[in-house]
């Protein structure tokens, strides 16, 4: 080519270098963007995970505080332990000393829907205030539950939810539960509270 | 004056109608399918399902199973022998995942299912096919 011919070895060799050293800061660049580009879609995939725990939450929260009955606030418990903890079984007991009565419950019959003392896993639940939970949803946990929320009212703990069964599709446990444990663990019995008192207030 | 282009007109919006006797559904799907990106159209019980979607004729129908009056399954059997909702996709959203559950929903007519508890992710993926999105 024409503008090519008057060039010389040399030339043409510095031009090769100037462009190979091109190609290099190039190359840099073009990791350096997508290394920010990965991070990134890192930290959106993250955001997205926190506003779906974040909308979850809420939902669930709207869901008992928007109760005005003792028996809506127990209906919208019910729907928070279905839909959203995936629960499949579960009891809402209201601790008297170690007894436990229930208040509300959902697929459970026999000792389990009737008022017993508690033991194992939930006696100490009871004793502590902290939640506790099997390390997978789909494990076997003989006559211990699956999990077990201390509903708290003031400093005392008022009731539990005792989850006896998860649904069969929930295969991990993920950290909205335990967000979602903490908010029922805070908000739960003061809510159905509420709730009493509105509905006894007329 | 000039027409505005094509590209600024609005987007058409998608009617989605959900029918769930759940206060708590409705709200959690509610806000996973952003209402300025569709019009949630819903209905509490099957047989109000059945009555809205051949009122609204909605793009998509969200089904949960489990409702009192009218199931989901008969509502999805009503709704298929409809001309108007013949072809209407209907995801089935069920706690039920067992395979004779699921059988059931494909034998009345349903196109998907999902189940509870609802991955926001998995509804928007399914909701984004079906209306070719």
């Amino acid at each position: 080519m024409k503008h090519h011919s008057h060039a010389t070895p040399s030339g043409a060799a510095e031009r090769l270098d100037r462009c190979q050293a091109e190609l290099v800061t190039l190359r840099r660049r073009l990791e350096s963007a997508e290394t920010a580009n990965h991070h990134q879609a890192r930290e959106l995939a993250l955001l997205d995970e926190r506003v779906s725990v974040l909308t979850r939450l809420w939902v669930a929260a709207a869901a008992l505080y928007e109760a005005e009955t003792e028996a809506s606030a127990l209906r919208a418990l019910e729907e928070v332990m279905i839909n959203l903890a995936g629960t499949e079984d579960f009891g809402l007991y209201e601790a008297e000393g170690n007894m436990l009565a229930p208040v509300h419950t959902f697929g459970v019959s026999g000792g389990r829907a009737r008022r017993h003392a508690a033991a194992g896993v939930v006696a100490d639940v009871l004793a502590t205030g902290q939640s506790w939970r099997a390390a997978s949803p789909r494990e076997e946990t003989g006559d211990q539950p699956a999990a077990c929320i201390p509903l708290r009212l003031g400093k005392r703990v008022a009731a539990v939810i005792v989850v006896w069964r998860f649904l069969p599709q929930k295969l991990a446990f993920e950290p909205f539960d335990a967000e979602l444990f903490a908010l029922l663990a805070a908000r739960a019995a003061p809510a159905l509270r509420a709730a009493r008192l509105l509905e006894a207030a007329g | 004056m000039t027409p505005p282009a094509e590209h600024d007109a609005p987007p058409v919006r998608r009617k989605i109608l959900l029918v769930d006797d759940s206060a708590t559904t409705h709200m959690w799907i509610g806000m996973i399918l952003n209402k300025s990106e569709y019009e949630m159209v819903s209905a509490r019980d099957g047989e109000e399902g059945v009555e809205r979607a051949l009122a609204e004729l909605p793009d998509l129908i969200l089904m949960d199973v489990v409702m009192p009056r009218m199931d989901g399954f008969e509502a999805c059997r009503r709704l298929r022998a409809h001309r108007a909702t013949r072809s209407t996709p209907i995801v089935m959203v069920t706690t039920r995942a067992e395979a004779k559950n699921v059988e059931a929903g494909f034998t009345s007519g349903c196109s998907d299912y999902i189940t509870k508890p609802i991955d926001g992710l998995e509804l928007l993926s399914k909701v984004r096919s079906f209306l070719g999105q």
